[in-house]
């Protein structure tokens, strides 16, 4: 990492993204591939993108919810902070990506909510994930509650995909949801500005989560230096000191 | 073609301040980050 300054990725963000939006609504066409309004097919754009780092997120979730039980510093408190802060980003995408959702249904299908299939499982989704930060905040002891949120971590990223991709494709299942557009119906220069609007989300996402991560770092790094304001959360960021309270972690 | 000068607006105040704030946290995020270090050096 650049120590003077910002890294060169988040300086390119802030002029990636006013050159995409300018891209987005003077370079790429309105589409009329059943499209009630055609400018309202650029919610794909911003839609697209943030659910699937809805998804991406929630499995680097589980990813340090492994770490955290399984892996070689199991029961170290810094990666159940990072299984939450993915938890934070990963949810932040998928309210994003379902307010973004229902202003298109209801310029498409005159109604913001219809319990579309994939409204549904996205809705279940946000549930599950509105619960684990519920876990989070009714269990006191740091161990026990990184132990529990970290597991319960593991099976969020094992149902997003299921409930996102999998469930609202199912034969038996009816949905509005215009998918064929992305996977048949895009051209070369949609399909350029959404890889670019997916690339600078992930950025700024990556960038939260990063900001994140370093607040915590520091307030343990402050708290260890002997400021008593900070006791709180050196709790929940620091290495256990001793092996007795990671025992159960593996 | 107003409605367009709106949401191009808009998106600029909302990314504008989204990257404000992002800039603005990190730089102060290292200014504290590297008295920290002064002071462990000291």
């Amino acid at each position: 990492m650049n120590r003077r300054g910002l890294a060169f990725w988040k300086l390119l963000q802030g002029p990636a993204m006013v050159g995409l939006t300018l891209l987005a609504y003077f370079w790429a066409k309105p589409l009329n591939n059943g499209f009630q309004v055609p400018e309202a097919a650029r919610i794909i754009f911003w839609h697209v993108p943030m659910a699937m780092l809805g998804l991406l997120w929630f499995f680097v979730a589980g990813y340090h919810a492994v770490r955290f039980l399984f892996g070689r510093g199991s029961g170290d408190l810094r990666s159940d902070s990072r299984v939450s802060f993915a938890c934070e980003v990963g949810l932040a995408c998928t309210l994003l990506a379902t307010f973004s959702g229902m202003i298109f249904a209801q310029v498409q299908w005159r109604t913001p909510w219809n319990w579309d299939p994939k409204q549904v499982s996205i809705l279940v989704l946000i549930m599950i994930y509105v619960a684990y930060f519920g876990l989070r905040m009714s269990v006191d002891e740091p161990q026990l509650r990184a132990r529990l949120t970290s597991a319960y971590a593991i099976l969020g990223a094992v149902a997003a995909p299921l409930l996102m991709y999998v469930v609202p494709h199912l034969p038996q299942v009816q949905t509005l949801h215009p998918t064929q557009v992305l996977t048949g119906g895009l051209d070369s220069k949609w399909r350029l500005i959404w890889m670019g609007f997916t690339v600078v989300f992930l950025g700024v996402t990556a960038w939260l989560f990063e900001l994140r991560v370093r607040l915590a770092a520091l307030e343990a790094r402050r708290s260890e230096a002997g400021d008593p304001e900070d006791q709180v959360v050196v709790e929940a960021v620091r290495r256990p000191s001793g092996g007795a309270t990671t025992g159960a972690a593996g | 073609m107003d409605a367009l000068y709106w949401v191009l607006g808009a998106s600029a105040l909302v990314w504008g301040g989204l990257f404000a704030y992002l800039i603005g946290t990190d730089l102060r995020l290292r200014r504290l980050e590297a008295e920290l270090d002064r002071e462990k050096r000291a």
